[in-house]
């Protein structure tokens, strides 16, 4: 309520006081000053106004800001105009101290410190004297002073095999203080972007409304170990610290924005506007002149705007902070597997700590009982195990000084990693017809593609679409991959994640006389281990259900299974996989593929493939394919 | 509803001391050790909103979300650090001595540079004191640390 009132007490001082501040002001001499000034680019990033026709209206000359909320803008129309809210925004500015100035109703320099910073600027930039009145917001000041940031970093969350969630990434800021190499990162305060989601709102629901628009996102503030504890700890997923190269009275613009976006509602989608956007929207307000979220205006996957922030020479050198159960992985592998079986008895309770002599093996059952009990609700008996082991990490650390739990090496970084569009072109030939394949992946990566950066075992495409053309036809649409999993995440002593994946696209199946496309969903969930470093091996139970869009409206469904083995190697990723599956209508399908990915610098490769099926529809008729191809992948 | 009531919250900057408990209620002052993060939102939730449900704040507080810093609890007259927020980390900590959720609790507790070894080695060496059983809380820990800083002869200034 609190915002309807101050809403309401600007209209009717506007009105109030329209003829004595505005006429009585120079304000009408600058009429086409007015124009020009809230028409530039710095007026119109400030209030996030986008033109209006990008997608929907034919109005080419509409403009329509990003935040929902009406509190945001002086003028009942300065959601859509930026003449009459710059106006506005100054008859606000220019309100007399008086009339305002309790907390609960700051004066609108106090409500909008950036805005009314930029407003003098620009008007003195083209030599426009306005008088307004000295106000002092201690409000601000407060807050200002509380989060004591003189630098910016942006801090990328990278992904997590196993959750599908995490694979596109996060990012958010983090404010840190001059002499924070002498202080604690940990207390210095984190912006995030994201949506609100009200409770009660059901798990696919949350996926519908982020997907079409149906929540409102917000920035929040919250302490750097709030985000390290979230996404290290709960989430497993490690965090890249770039430090932003933007000088204090930049950030210091930038924060004096953040603060007029509290509690503000912008739109959110999940796909373009962001957590990731809304980062370069904040940026190219501190920085005038930097243009960075024109390449993102249909999608921005949160790893591409940390390219984009590099390659605009904003990031320097980035710290890693290796996730918990990264460290609790490689803090096992330095250990022997009787080793790992001890620190498991003993994290399990089956073993005192009582008289073990391997700081070591302490630390890795600490950390294996923190990771394990992370989501569990808190018992006495596992809080006496968990203290248990404390102290006995205590005393020994007394006497052997010289251990400290190792440090995860740094892995590539991830705005290193190959791009996330990709077009290739294939040919080869499949039952001696030559052909030719064009193909468009919207995103991510496959199991195949370049590692660096990425996590083996782990793809996550999106709109991936292929054509062929064989010799002497015409171009056919050959297959689509809607959105296509897999989490190949090896088991081991002490971490047994499920494998699966998921599949819904377009594919392309071989009869007796004649092919047909099939709209086909199918998925699984199986094992992977990895019996020596750099080798996966997997195997998966599946199923799947198809619907053949050949006119014959025919619905299928199957069971089946799946296996198949990666080695990374030095030239690239090597495959072979075997899927069989038997179908309701009395049909299998037996498919074996093999492929070598050839990697040729970061963002192109030469993949190699060959592929066989054996389609038996009946006794009779038993289908067998096979194919050879050589594609060239670019990433871009 | 929820962001109107947070927006009092945030506009009215200069808060109200909580006469309920130190740090003012859901402080996190009565968490034990080892609470754990049971019933916090799945991966999937996360997938489209990189949302933090329900528990925004704007900075305007110290420490922990929720938490004024003006409770009754102090040491030297200034307002009490609150642990609640990383009390698993620092104890874990404490136990080897060294590690990034002790410098935290040093820095925010105004411990100068060239004294955090010597508390470092303070909580290290005194860890059976400050946490002497699986079911402190924050606020036990708290009063056994400053205990133990006032029989030290270096930090006993920090907390005097």
């Amino acid at each position: 309520m609190i915002f309807c009132n101050f809403r309401f007490n600007l209209y009717v001082v506007h009105t109030f006081f329209f003829l004595v501040i505005l006429w009585g002001s120079s304000v009408e001499a600058s009429t086409t000053a007015t124009l020009v000034l809230s028409q530039s680019s710095r007026w119109v990033n400030m209030l996030h106004y986008y033109p209006s026709d990008l997608w929907f209206r034919g109005d080419s000359n509409g403009w329509e800001s990003k935040v929902i909320d009406d509190d945001y803008f002086f003028s009942p129309e300065g959601k859509h105009n930026r003449e009459k809210e710059w106006v506005a925004s100054i008859e606000a500015f220019q309100l007399p101290s008086s009339i305002f100035s309790t907390p609960e109703n700051p004066h609108a320099q106090c409500r909008f410190p950036a805005r009314f910073r930029l407003v003098k600027t620009l008007l003195s930039e083209h030599d426009i004297s306005l008088t307004f009145p000295n106000i002092a917001c201690p409000g601000y000041r407060q807050w200002r002073e509380k989060v004591n940031g003189q630098r910016a970093t942006l801090v990328f969350a990278s992904s997590y095999l196993n959750s599908p969630s995490s694979m596109f990434g996060h990012t958010f800021l983090r404010f840190d203080a001059d002499d924070v190499s002498e202080q604690s990162d940990w207390l210095s305060y984190a912006l995030n972007f994201g949506a609100v989601v009200e409770k009660g709102d059901n798990s696919m629901l949350y996926a519908y409304k982020g997907l079409v628009g149906g929540y409102s996102g917000y920035f929040a503030m919250m302490p750097y170990y709030e985000k390290i504890k979230e996404y290290s700890k709960m989430e497993n997923r490690s965090l890249w610290e770039y430090p932003l190269n933007l000088s204090p009275t930049e950030v210091d613009t930038l924060l004096a924005h953040v603060w007029e976006l509290r509690d503000v509602a912008f739109t959110y989608f999940f796909f373009d506007e962001n957590c990731s956007y809304r980062l370069l929207e904040l940026i190219e307000v501190a920085k005038p002149g930097v243009e960075l979220t024109a390449p993102f205006r249909a999608h921005a996957i949160p790893i591409d705007t940390v390219r984009k922030l590099d390659a605009s020479g904003l990031l320097s050198d980035s710290v890693y902070r290796a996730s918990a159960s990264d460290k609790l992985l490689f803090n096992a592998q330095q250990l022997s597997k009787s080793e790992v079986k001890q620190a498991k008895a003993l994290a399990e309770g089956r073993l005192s700590p009582e008289g073990e002599n391997s700081l070591a093996i302490l630390n890795v059952a600490y950390q294996y009982l923190q990771f394990t009990s992370m989501k569990q609700q808190r018992t006495p008996a596992l809080a006496k195990r968990r203290l248990g082991l404390l102290k006995a990490i205590n005393t020994l650390s007394k006497t052997k000084t010289d251990y400290s739990p190792l440090k995860p090496p740094r892995p590539i970084a991830p705005q290193n990693s190959h791009r996330s569009q990709m077009a290739a072109i294939r040919t080869g030939a499949f039952e001696n017809t030559a052909f030719v394949d064009i193909e468009f992946r919207a995103s991510y990566h496959d199991l195949l593609d370049p590692t660096d950066g990425y996590l083996k075992g782990g793809s996550i495409n999106m709109g991936r679409v292929v054509f062929r053309q064989y010799e002497n036809s015409a171009l056919d649409l050959q297959h689509v991959d809607i959105i296509d999993i897999n989490s190949l995440s090896p088991q081991n002593e002490l971490h047994q994640p499920t494998t699966w994946r998921v599949n819904l696209g377009i594919e392309r199946i071989y009869g007796a006389n004649d092919d047909w496309l099939t709209l086909q969903l199918n998925g699984g969930g199986g094992v992977s281990v990895e019996p020596y470093d750099d080798v996966l091996m997997y195997g998966l139970a599946e199923a799947r259900t198809e619907y053949a869009l050949d006119g014959s409206e025919l619905v299928d469904i199957g069971m089946g299974a799946r296996s198949g083995i990666m080695a990374y190697t030095s030239i690239g990723t090597a495959s072979i996989g075997l899927s069989t599956m038997a179908f309701w209508r009395d049909s299998t399908r037996v498919k074996f593929t093999a492929a070598q990915n050839i990697n040729m610098g970061k963002n192109s490769s030469i993949r190699i493939s060959y592929q066989y099926w054996d389609n038996q529809f009946s006794e009779q008729s038993n289908e067998k394919r096979s194919g050879m191809f050589t594609e060239f992948r670019y990433h871009f | 509803m929820k962001r109107v009531i947070l927006s009092v919250v945030l506009m009215g900057s200069s808060m109200t001391a909580s006469a309920v408990a130190p740090g003012g209620p859901d402080c996190g002052w009565g968490n034990m050790v080892f609470e754990g993060q049971g019933g916090t939102g799945t991966h999937f939730v996360a997938m489209t909103t990189n949302g933090t449900s329900g528990n925004k704040t704007f900075g305007m507080t110290s420490g922990t979300n929720g938490c004024s810093t003006s409770g009754k609890l102090s040491y030297g007259g200034d307002a009490m650090v609150n642990l609640s927020g990383v009390l698993d980390e620092f104890i874990a900590d404490s136990a080897r001595g060294e590690g990034e959720a002790l410098t935290a609790v040093a820095v925010s507790m105004g411990i100068a540079p060239a004294d955090r070894a010597i508390f470092a080695d303070a909580v290290h060496n005194n860890f059976d004191t400050i946490f002497a059983h699986a079911d402190v809380t924050a606020k036990d820990v708290m009063l056994s640390l400053v205990e133990v800083m006032k029989s030290n002869p270096e930090l006993a200034k920090y907390v005097s």
